[in-house]
């Protein structure tokens, strides 16, 4: 119960970074290299150690409410009916291309560290 | 000499930050919550194709297409102008409920993890999210944009 509280808070604040960032791209793309790093350092630690609950507090409730795939897919469609539709394949196909690269990145880089 | 705006009834916008953010922390909870439920009910065993995540980022999709589109059609062209309310409900919802119910984090990280294990699952995730969350979005402005 508790750690849903705290989960909950958690997704409150990345809502409101994100509402305050007002950039979806950047926070998808912060958020990405976040998450990666995050799953990279748990996956490192050693088998006996569980992970640590505030790893799922950052990483489910932070992280997950700090990136929105909802907003990524509307913005895309808006440029398309502006009648960018090569802005619009940009953003959507570069920003899934470089947020998957920079989960891969920070994953790569904190394991490498632990 | 132009009248004070606040006496003619023009557009105000909302003069309190704090009141738009709580409003957003608000909604990006319950969206928080409600993602992490469909997790609780759905458990994604890792390697596997992530159903849970995409079936919550679609759904995410056509809901804020059709939002969108319900509120716009209900603002645009009348002479009301939106009230701090109702521009507090639709950040509730839009950047709050919606945008934290749908994730890109882990989109990414499930994505990079498929394509390192998997990649014919991973590189069919990534895809599909990146041609339906726009799909689902347009039907979603579709379907909110018809007037009753």
């Amino acid at each position: 119960m508790t750690e849903l509280l705290v989960l909950a808070l958690a997704g409150g604040l990345g809502a409101a970074g994100r509402y305050l960032l007002s950039r979806t791209v950047v926070v998808n793309l912060l958020g990405a290299l976040g998450a990666g790093c995050m799953a990279g350092w748990v996956n490192a630690l050693p088998a006996s150690i569980p992970a640590p609950a505030w790893a799922s507090i950052v990483t489910l409730g932070f992280l997950g409410a700090f990136t929105t795939y909802s907003t990524w897919s509307l913005e895309g469609v808006e440029d398309f009916r502006q009648g960018n539709p090569l802005q619009a394949v940009v953003k959507l196909a570069g920003t899934l291309t470089a947020g998957v690269a920079l989960a891969g990145m920070g994953w790569w880089l904190t394991a490498l560290i632990a | 000499m132009s009248a004070p705006s606040n006496l003619t009834g023009d557009f105000q916008p909302p003069p309190g930050l704090l009141g738009n953010l709580a409003s957003v922390m608000a909604g990006g909870a319950v969206g928080t919550l409600l993602r992490v439920s469909g997790h609780a009910l759905r458990p994604q065993a890792p390697g596997t194709f992530p159903w849970t995540t995409l079936a919550e980022n679609l759904l995410g999709a056509f809901l804020l297409g059709w939002l969108a589109a319900w509120l716009l059609a209900r603002t645009v062209g009348t002479s009301s102008p939106e009230d701090i309310n109702a521009h507090r409900l639709r950040l509730f919802l839009t950047t709050g409920v919606l945008g934290s119910f749908t994730t890109f984090s882990a989109l990414a990280v499930e994505g990079i993890e498929l394509v390192a294990l998997a990649p014919g699952t991973g590189f069919a995730y990534l895809g599909t999210s990146l041609a339906l969350g726009p799909l689902l979005a347009v039907a979603g402005l579709r379907v909110g944009g018809r007037t009753p």
